[in-house]
C-alpha cells in the first residue's frame, strides 16, 4: 500500500510503456 | 514425532521390495531421459519447452508438497482440528489463478528462463540481482529445512538417523536430476504423485473399515469431537489479535501471499510453467494444479480424521500426539507391503521437492550469475555442462545445510528454526516488487530499493517483538515502535517521489554499482533517503 501511494507522486516511465511490461500495455494474446 | 516418541515402522521383506522397486524405478527413469536428452541448456532446464501441461500441473503440486506436509496436516487435525486449512483450500486455487493472470504472461512474452529476467527489463539490473540473490539464499535455506524435517520424520517414523536419511534421499535425487534434467524431474514427480495417492488412499480405506460407520462414521465422530471447522462460527476468530493461535485475517493472508509468490518470483513453479509449449498450455497446467489440489488436500484431511476417530474409539497408550499417531497406526495396523508403499510415498514427497529445488536453483545460478557475470561468452555446451555441475553443487549444499541444521538443532533446539525464520524474512521484498512492476508504469528501481529497506525494517521489528513476547513481554505492540518509523518512511518516500517527478531526468535510477553501494556505506543521501 505504501508502494502504491508513493507511485502516485512518480512520473510514468516511457520505456515501460513502449516495451509492454505492465498489464496496461501488454499486447493481447501471448504465444 | 520430533521428540522421538513414535513407534518406528517395522518393515518386512515385501516392504523393502516395494521401496527398492520405487528407488530403482526413478533411477531408471532418470537414465532413460538422459539418453533421449538433446544437448542444450533449454532442454536440461526447461524440457525443451515441450512438456505436456497435465504432467506440469501435477509436478507443480508435488514440488510444493513435502514430507513435512504429509505429517503436519494429519497431525494438526488430530491435535486441533481442520480450521487451519479450510480457508487455504478455498482461497488458494482462486488466488493462484489471479496470480497467474497477473504475472506469467510477461515471462512467456520475454521467453525467459527465470522470472528475474523480467525485473531487469522492467526496472534495472540492480533489482534483478537483489531479488535473485534473496531468492537463491532463502530457497537454499528452505530446502535445507525440508531435508532436515524429512530426516526428523524418518527418525521418528522408521528409526533412521539423519546421517542416513539425508545422504540417501539427497544422493538419489541428485543422480536422477543430473541425468535427466527437468524432464526427469517432471515425470518422476508424476510417478511420485501416483505412489503418494495410493499410499494415502490405502491408509484411509483400511482405517475406514476399522471405524464404526465407515467414512461417514469417521467424519461424524471427528466433527462431534471438535475436529471440524468449528472456529469459523466463533466471533473471536474474526478479530485481529496477534495472541490468538488462528484468526481469519492472518489465515487469509497466507494463501494470497503464497499463491502470488508461486506465480511471480518462485523459480521452482515458474520454470515448470515455462516448460510448456505456450501460455495457453501453462494456463491449463495451473488449472490442473488448482483443481487437483482440492481432492488431494481432502484425502490428506481424511487421514487426520480417520486416525483421530480410530484412536478415539480404540485408545492406545502409545498414541499421545497427532504426529506420532499416523506412524503407530501404519506400523501396527496395516498389512505388509502397505507400510512399504507408505514409506516409498514419504520418500517420494521428499524427493519431488528436492529434485525441483536442485534443478531450479541450478537454473538461477547458471542464468542469473554464471552466464551474465562469470562467463559471458559461454556456449550452449558450456551452459549444459555447467547446469549439471550446478545441480550437483546445489544438491550437496542442501545436504550439508540439512546436516548442519540437524546437528545444531539437537544442541540448540528451537533457536535454529527461529534463525531460519529470521534469515527468510528478506523474502518480504519479492511479491511487492512484481506486483508494483506489472500494475503501474510509475514504479521505479529507486522505489523498490526504498520499499525493500522499509519492509525489512518492519519485518525484523515484528520478529523481534514476537521473540520478546515469547520471553515474557506480553502486551499490545507498542504503537510508537511501528507508527513513528512508518510515518517518517512514508514522508521521506513522498518527498523523494515529488522531487523525482519535478526533475526532468525522471526519478533516481540505481546503477548496479549504485544499487549495491549501500553495503559499502557509499550511498548518496539523495538516492537513499532512509539512510
Amino acid at each position: 500500500v505504501i508502494g502504491y501511494v508513493a507511485t502516485l507522486f512518480l512520473p510514468e516511465q516511457e520505456k515501460v510503456k513502449t516495451n509492454g511490461l505492465t498489464l496496461h500495455d501488454v499486447d493481447g494474446e501471448i504465444g | 514425532l520430533i521428540e522421538g516418541t513414535a513407534m518406528p515402522l517395522s518393515l518386512g521383506m515385501w516392504d523393502w521390495v516395494m521401496i527398492a522397486g520405487y528407488i530403482g524405478g526413478i533411477l531408471v527413469m532418470g537414465y532413460w531421459f538422459s539418453r533421449r536428452e538433446e544437448k542444450t541448456s533449454e532442454h536440461f532446464l526447461l524440457g525443451g519447452r515441450r512438456m505436456p501441461w497435465l504432467a506440469v500441473g501435477i509436478s507443480f503440486m508435488m514440488s510444493l508438497f513435502s514430507t513435512y506436509s504429509l505429517v503436519m496436516a494429519p497431525g494438526e487435525i488430530f491435535n486441533h482440528g481442520v480450521s487451519l486449512f479450510v480457508l487455504n483450500v478455498v482461497a488458494y486455487p482462486f488466488m493462484l489463478m489471479i496470480g497467474f493472470s497477473l504475472f506469467v504472461k510477461f515471462y512467456f512474452k520475454l521467453q525467459s528462463f527465470t522470472p528475474f529476467e523480467y525485473l531487469e527489463k522492467r526496472y534495472d539490473r540492480s533489482v534483478r540481482v537483489l531479488v535473485s540473490l534473496i531468492y537463491l539464499w532463502t530457497r537454499l535455506l528452505y530446502l535445507g529445512m525440508v531435508l532436515y524435517t524429512t530426516a526428523l520424520v524418518f527418525k521418528g517414523g522408521v528409526g533412521w538417523s539423519p546421517w542416513l536419511t539425508i545422504p540417501v534421499v539427497g544422493v538419489i535425487a541428485i543422480v536422477y536430476t543430473v541425468m535427466g534434467g527437468l524432464k526427469a524431474v517432471i515425470w518422476t514427480d508424476v510417478i511420485q504423485f501416483l505412489i503418494l495417492i495410493v499410499g494415502m488412499s490405502a491408509a484411509v480405506i483400511l482405517c475406514a473399515r476399522m471405524v464404526d460407520g465407515g467414512v461417514p462414521g469417521i467424519l461424524q465422530y471427528a466433527f462431534e469431537h471438535g475436529r471440524g471447522p468449528s472456529l469459523y462460527t466463533q466471533r473471536e476468530f474474526y478479530r485481529i489479535d496477534p495472541y490468538m493461535r488462528l484468526t481469519f485475517w492472518f489465515l487469509l493472508l497466507g494463501p494470497v501471499m503464497e499463491s502470488f509468490f508461486y506465480t511471480s518470483a518462485d523459480q521452482i513453479s515458474i520454470q515448470r510453467l515455462l516448460s510448456t509449449s505456450s501460455y495457453r498450455n501453462a494456463r491449463r497446467a495451473i488449472v490442473t494444479n488448482a483443481v487437483m489440489v482440492i481432492p488431494f488436500t481432502l484425502v490428506l484431511w481424511m487421514i487426520g480424521f480417520s486416525i483421530f476417530s480410530y484412536y478415539g474409539q480404540n485408545p492406545d497408550p502409545r498414541v499421545t500426539a497427532g504426529d506420532t499417531a499416523l506412524f503407530t497406526f501404519i506400523s501396527t495396523q496395516l498389512p505388509t507391503p502397505l507400510p512399504g508403499i507408505f514409506f516409498a510415498a514419504m520418500l517420494a514427497a521428499a524427493m519431488s521437492t528436492l529434485d525441483s529445488g536442485m534443478n531450479s536453483l541450478a537454473a538461477v545460478y547458471v542464468k542469473e550469475f554464471y552466464v551474465p557475470v562469470f562467463n559471458k561468452s559461454a556456449t550452449e555446451a558450456n551452459q549444459l555442462a555447467f547446469s549439471r555441475w550446478a545441480t550437483v553443487i546445489v544438491g550437496l549444499v542442501f545436504m550439508a545445510l540439512g546436516l548442519v541444521i540437524a546437528v545444531s538443532a539437537e544442541a540448540l533446539r528451537q533457536s535454529v528454526v527461529e534463525a531460519v525464520t529470521i534469515f527468510s524474512a528478506l523474502l518480504v521484498v519479492m511479491v511487492p516488487t512484481y506486483l508494483l512492476g506489472v500494475t503501474t508504469r510509475r514504479a521505479t528501481s529507486g522505489l523498490i530499493w526504498r520499499l525493500s529497506f522499509l519492509s525489512w525494517g518492519l519485518n525484523f521489528g515484528a520478529i523481534h517483538w514476537y521473540t520478546a513476547s515469547r520471553t515474557g513481554l506480553h502486551g499490545p505492540i507498542p504503537s510508537i515502535a511501528v507508527v513513528q518509523p512508518l510515518a517518517v518512511a512514508v514522508a521521506r518516500c513522498c518527498r523523494w517521489a515529488m522531487r523525482s517527478a519535478s526533475r526532468s531526468g525522471g526519478p533516481c535510477r540505481m546503477s548496479p554499482a549504485g544499487g549495491l553501494s549501500v553495503f559499502s556505506g557509499r550511498a548518496s543521501s539523495d538516492c537513499w533517503p532512509f539512510l
